[in-house]
This record gives C-alpha cells, sequence and structure tokens, in this order.
C-alpha cells in the first residue's frame, strides 16, 4: 500500500518531465476525398499540391502500437521550418491543424509532443500542376 | 431561390464570391441579380490574370467581419489590400485553398479551394454584341457603349474574375475611348471601358492583357 502511495506521485511527476507515453510517431489524415489535400509518403514524411490548404488530424502512435487516446490539444505542437514554404496553422477545434503549401519545395514539421521535441516529419510542396503520389 | 453562398469544406462557414467589374462572367449570366456587389456562391474556375473579390457569412455566434481569408500560396493568389479587404489576383494555375482565420486568436474556422484556370483565348466584347456570336452590335455616332474582356478556357468555358487590359484605338477619328466612370482612358490598365461613336465609319478597339494583343472592328452608323 504504502509502495502504491509513492509510485502514483512518481508517474504523475514523470509525466510531467515528458516522461509519459512513449511516442513512436505521427501520421497526419486529411479531407480531400478522391484527391487528398495530403498524402503521407511514408512513416514521417508527406506531400501537398502547391496552393493548396489541408486541414490535418494528427494521430500519434506510441511504442505499445497503439494509439493516443487521451491526447490534449495541449499535449501537441505542430510547427513549420520554413513557413515561407509550408504554414503551418491551428484550428478552432481541439487537436486540429491547417496545413497552407506556400511554395514549392522541401521542409519539415517539427513535433513537440508532452512538451518534448520528438524529431520531425518530411513535408514536400509538389507542383500545383505534377500528380500526386 | 439561388443558393448565393458556398459552404466552407468544414461545414462550419458559408463564402461568397464577389465580382469587381460588370464585365466578370459570374455576374453577367445573373441579370436579375439586383446588385453587382452581392455575394453569389463559386464560379467553375477564375482566369489567371483576373481580380476577384471573396466573403464570408455570417454564422451562428461568429460574426464574419471577425474572419480574414488568407490565400494558402501568395504565388497563386495575391491580396490586393489597396482594393479593399478580400480582394485577390489570380496569379498562377491551380487549385488555390484559402483558410479563414479568426481575428483574436488566429485559429482557422473553415477553409475552400477554388480553381484558376490560364485563359487560352481572351476577346473583347461589348453591351447588347449578339448573345450566340458576340458580335457587336453598330453604335451610332454620339452614342456609347461599354466593352471589356472576356477570357475562356480551353474548352471554350467563360471563365470568372475581372481581367484588366491597356486599351487603345487606332481610330481616334471613328471612336473615343473613356475610362471607367467617363474618366480619361490613360496608361493605367482597365476592366472596362465605354466606346464612345464620333463619327460613321469603320473603328477598331484594341486592347493588350496579359502578354495577349486582341482587337475588335465596331462600326459606327451615322
Amino acid at each position: 500500500m504504502k509502495l502504491g502511495i509513492a509510485v502514483l506521485p512518481l508517474a504523475a511527476a514523470l509525466t510531467t518531465l515528458g516522461c509519459g507515453p512513449d511516442y513512436e510517431r505521427i501520421d497526419f489524415s486529411s479531407g480531400g476525398g478522391s484527391t487528398p489535400r495530403l498524402v503521407m509518403t511514408g512513416e514521417r514524411a508527406f506531400t501537398v499540391r502547391h496552393g493548396v490548404a489541408a486541414r490535418v488530424l494528427p494521430v500519434v502512435t506510441l511504442t505499445s502500437g497503439a494509439v493516443d487516446d487521451d491526447l490534449e490539444d495541449r499535449d501537441l505542437l505542430l510547427r513549420s521550418g520554413d513557413p515561407s514554404i509550408l504554414r503551418v496553422e491551428r484550428g478552432a477545434d481541439p487537436l486540429e491543424y491547417y496545413f497552407s503549401a506556400e511554395a514549392v519545395g522541401t521542409t519539415t514539421v517539427e513535433v513537440v509532443y508532452r512538451g518534448r521535441r520528438r524529431g520531425s516529419v518530411e513535408a514536400r510542396v509538389a507542383p500545383a500542376a505534377a500528380a500526386m503520389p | 431561390m439561388r443558393d448565393l453562398s458556398t459552404a466552407g469544406e468544414k461545414g462550419d462557414l458559408s463564402f461568397g464570391y464577389r465580382c469587381l467589374s460588370p464585365r466578370d462572367a459570374a455576374c453577367t449570366d445573373d441579370r436579375a441579380s439586383p446588385s453587382l456587389r452581392e455575394p453569389r456562391a463559386f464560379p467553375a474556375a477564375v482566369a489567371v490574370g483576373a481580380s476577384f473579390g471573396l466573403t464570408a457569412f455570417d454564422v451562428d455566434g461568429l460574426d464574419a467581419r471577425r474572419v480574414r481569408l488568407t490565400p494558402a500560396s501568395r504565388e497563386l493568389a495575391r491580396p490586393l489590400p489597396e482594393e479593399g479587404e478580400h480582394v485577390f489576383l489570380a496569379e498562377a494555375p491551380g487549385e488555390v485553398g484559402f483558410t479563414a482565420l479568426r481575428l483574436g486568436d488566429s485559429r482557422v474556422v473553415d477553409l475552400f479551394h477554388l480553381r484558376l484556370v490560364a485563359p487560352s483565348f481572351v476577346a473583347i466584347t461589348c453591351e447588347d454584341a449578339d448573345p450566340r456570336t458576340g458580335a457587336p452590335s453598330p453604335v451610332a455616332a454620339g452614342a456609347a457603349v461599354r466593352c471589356g474582356l472576356v477570357p475562356r478556357a480551353s474548352s471554350g468555358k467563360v471563365l470568372a474574375g475581372a481581367l484588366r487590359g491597356r486599351w487603345w484605338t487606332t481610330t481616334p477619328d471613328v471612336l473615343r475611348l473613356h475610362g471607367p466612370g467617363g474618366t480619361t482612358l490613360g496608361e493605367a490598365a482597365a476592366e472596362e471601358i465605354t466606346v464612345e461613336g464620333r463619327a460613321p465609319g469603320l473603328g477598331e478597339v484594341t486592347v493588350e492583357s496579359g502578354g495577349r494583343t486582341v482587337s475588335l472592328a465596331l462600326e459606327v452608323t451615322p
């Protein structure tokens, strides 16, 4: 019983320090019907066409293979490595982002998950006329 | 009743297209509309090189005046703040997204896309032209007619947007050209001009727009 009382505050402290659920990867789901606005081209890469705006709902997968269903708005921050190529803006709904493909080129979307930087996802803005992969 | 708005892709806002010129094809097909400035549903495509206006409609709990429409890429649609709020110039072909940013917290509340198409043909059209052939009606000496540019896609379909051009005539004895509102026509590009018949004869109106030069023969009758 004493051990349980000691473990709970320790777990809470570790979570606060960024030692919460183990982050594995992030995926971006996007609408767009038969011509999706954003296409994931690998575990850490996606492509959008120049000029489009994509509504993006991020999904975080943990090392256990489970999806982090407890994710809240404050737990995740996405920011563009180069806003002159890809602008990243928050949406009005929780965990909603908008990616605007400003110019052709390649940049990254940096991922901050539960207070810690967890790497980045490669973002490629393809020419407007090019076919999507 | 005709729907004068287009729902956003998220479904939280409605948006409208605003014509900046009476020659914009998105408005000339709707002569019953009470006002040129009245927003309407989005056209199928807007001509590259043309300017156009957009608007957001009020919805429950959100004042459209508290929303800023931002193009995803200024390389495709460039804002023209000097010409009014939410006025843009179509710069390059493609599908361009617009996000509706809520002022204050800068959160995006909805989005939509417009198709921008490079015109394959541009023609001068005047009031009272033959609706089938587009041929202009003769103008009586002393009378005037308004003319503008109509862009078309390779399919022949008319594209929306107010296309500007630099206008002149090689027959000043027959025709006189006036700028918008009857102003003197200078070097500045204009979307629409007024052509006044001066003396009977065959006149010619020429315009240069987007690297194209187009002419129209116009008969002035006694």
